[in-house]
């Protein structure tokens, strides 16, 4: 039975050893692409160079990752909505009447414990008034959009939230290797010659990345984050509750940890997209071989300016949100399904009857 | 043995008597003053001469047989073949054999198209036709289609036509002939309007064809427009878009691309010989006579 238990406790900490080498990738000693563990050898194989290595070779070679330090935040009440669970922070100078991501009322007030204090803070730019505005401007020159949409006491339920945002800086290595061909073509009066040339191409390089944000927010759907990008960061300052007063604060949810590989996601893209449009002057090309690896990772924790106003339509909640800092507002916009295809169909049928009439005036018949 | 004799002869003398009473069709004459021209028919200063120098014939008759190129039996053979052709296809037919051609050269037509199609216009023929002439002054023959017949018979199928025919033509086998061509004219009708001529009507008596509107393309590409445009402003409509790349966040001075290997493999060339395309158009070719009506139609020399 020990036995049994000791087992059960050892392969729990192999599984959380495992999830943290997901975090922390080794690199090859010798072309320093990601390694994978294999399972059949018990070592660490490299798919770029195609060697394998032990542990020991490897402890020098960990991904190095540096976080900047955070103070413990006070003097702040939090609000948790009994519905959907968001934390929100506000000073004691601001209260709050209902849940800003699900409209619940249900929501407890509590003092603030085992928070930290963000390293930076971009304050908002833009009023109440202006996020107004610019929703108000969403609907201009959207026929389709249902009339009934924007009602007007919906508006008012704007909020400004600072969102809990993770920057990632990541200096990454990136290799890909292929085929490639030229394709030049001329004619003589008989014959007409294509001529096609074929090369073996590599690119690699290092490249660069600072603060590639990533929400903090179980709440927040990270696509709508993404939409309202990018911030200005030149703007960042000095965290102080001061930039608070009037404002909400979502406590971060997901650590830097849980959300790094979103950030890795689109990074990894990036280096790829760089590297492909550096082969250009092929016509065709075919990427055999592709590599990205991070080297290292700085991480800050930001607050970042968004307005907010969740608009219940159709027993659905859509959520607009507009970027404090630049007023860049994004919210997909309902279409009155009904006017979109009986429209469609009206200018089918006009187009036919134009287009045929000009046939017939051209001396066609039907 | 006497009487046997007087029977011989008096039998070689009454076919001696059909013989050339067949052989010689029945004409009317034409003056100045009755030109017996069907009504249709405008007379003009221009177009008298040309009416004045095609015979008169009975309509019914089918087989005018001037040059005296057919036999009784051949000519009995060939009405019946004739017969058998305006009933299947509700159109006229004439075979007509001339030894001598009064017509002269006309509006880019030989002398030869010109009889075969005065002799359809001034006689009392249906208006769709088909006369098929052997002209032995200018030892040609020729097809001559008017009205539905234009359209039956393109350019391709008098050419098949003729070419069925011309054998016997050269070997002066001219009933065969006539008879090959009634037939494969039938069968012709048969096969109905060719593909050449399906956009091609009568327009008060003159050929002419059309293009059809391309309907089917016209609403394919309304429909794919339609679709692509609306579903661009459904796409406007939807602004929450989750972003896959980076690029916002590359620090350009950091960024290095410092391994470029170009490695020059193979090279092919391959070529193609141009095409030159020559555009047939199909359909059939006309043109006017005297009368002013259009005509088609084909001949050749044996």
């Amino acid at each position: 039975m020990l036995k049994i238990i000791r087992a059960i406790i050892i392969s729990y900490y192999i599984i959380k050893g495992c999830g943290f080498m997901n975090v922390v990738d080794h690199k090859c000693p010798n072309c320093n692409a990601t390694l994978e563990f294999n399972p059949k050898n018990q070592k660490w194989d490299c798919h770029y160079c195609k060697s394998s290595f032990e542990l020991k070779d490897l402890k020098q070679n960990e991904v190095k990752y540096e976080k900047a330090n955070s103070k413990p935040l006070k003097d702040l009440d939090v609000y948790t909505c009994k519905n959907c669970g968001a934390k929100i922070m506000t000073d004691e100078n601001t209260t709050a009447t209902f849940c800003v991501y699900c409209k619940s009322t249900a929501i407890i007030k509590d003092r603030l414990v085992d928070a930290y204090e963000p390293n930076k803070i971009i304050p908002f730019k833009t009023t109440k008034e202006d996020a107004i505005e610019a929703f108000k401007n969403v609907g201009i020159r959207k026929i389709f959009m249902p009339r009934e949409f924007k009602d007007k006491k919906n508006i008012q339920e704007m909020k400004g939230i600072y969102i809990p945002f993770w920057l990632f800086d990541f200096e990454c290595e990136g290799n890909i290797s292929g085929s490639a061909t030229r394709v030049s073509s001329w004619s003589d009066t008989k014959y007409h010659y294509t001529k096609t040339d074929h090369y073996k191409v590599e690119r690699g390089g290092s490249i660069t990345f600072e603060n590639v944000p990533v929400d903090g927010s179980k709440h927040f759907d990270n696509a709508i984050m993404n939409s309202i990008e990018p911030f200005n960061y030149q703007d960042l300052c000095d965290f102080n509750y001061s930039y608070l007063s009037g404002f909400y604060a979502e406590k971060y949810n997901q650590t830097d940890i849980e959300v790094i590989k979103d950030g890795k996601k689109r990074t990894r893209e990036s280096v790829l997209d760089i590297l492909k449009s550096d082969l250009n002057r092929y016509h065709t090309t075919i990427i055999d071989k592709e590599n990205v690896d991070i080297l290292n990772v700085k991480v800050k924790y930001v607050l970042l300016p968004v307005w907010l106003l969740n608009i219940k339509y159709k027993n659905e909640i859509r959520p607009f949100a507009m970027n404090g800092q630049t007023g860049k507002m994004v919210g997909d916009i309902p279409i009155d399904k009904k006017k979109f295809i009986f429209s469609g169909i009206i200018t089918i049928i006009i187009m036919i009857a134009i287009t045929v009439g000009l046939f017939l005036i051209g001396g066609y018949k039907l | 043995m006497k009487n046997k004799l007087i029977i011989f002869s008096l039998l070689f003398l009454f076919t001696l008597n059909i013989t050339n009473v067949s052989a010689s069709t029945n004409t009317f004459p034409r003056t100045e003053s009755d030109l017996q021209v069907p009504s249709n028919i405008l007379i003009t200063e221009e177009n008298k001469p040309f009416i004045l120098n095609t015979p008169k014939v009975d309509a019914r008759e089918k087989v005018y047989d001037f040059a005296d190129l057919f036999t009784d039996v051949e000519e009995e053979e060939l009405y019946n073949e004739i017969l058998s052709y305006i009933k299947e296809t509700s159109m006229d037919f004439a075979v007509v054999t001339i030894s001598e051609n009064p017509k002269s050269y006309f509006n880019g037509s030989d002398s030869t198209t010109v009889y075969a199609d005065d002799f359809h216009d001034y006689n009392d023929f249906k208006p769709d036709a088909v006369v098929f002439l052997i002209d032995m002054e200018n030892r040609k023959f020729y097809i001559s289609t008017s009205g539905k017949a234009i359209i039956m018979y393109d350019d391709s199928r008098i050419d098949s036509t003729l070419d069925i025919a011309e054998f016997d033509m050269k070997n002066n086998a001219y009933a065969k002939a006539s008879k090959k061509i009634v037939k494969s004219l039938k069968n012709y009708y048969k096969e109905g309007i060719p593909r050449s001529n399906r956009n091609c009507e009568l327009e008060d008596g003159k050929y002419k064809c059309y293009k059809k509107v391309p309907i089917v393309p016209i609403a394919l590409v309304s429909l794919i427009l339609v679709i692509t445009i609306w579903l661009c402003i459904a796409s406007s409509y939807k602004k929450i878009k989750a972003k896959t790349n980076a690029a916002d966040y590359v620090i350009k001075k950091k960024t290095n691309i410092n391994r470029r290997i170009d490695l020059f493999l193979t090279s092919n060339t391959s070529r193609i010989r141009i095409e030159t395309t020559t555009s047939s158009s199909g359909g059939s070719s006309t043109h006017s006579s005297s009368s002013g009506s259009s005509h088609g139609g084909g001949g050749r020399s044996f």
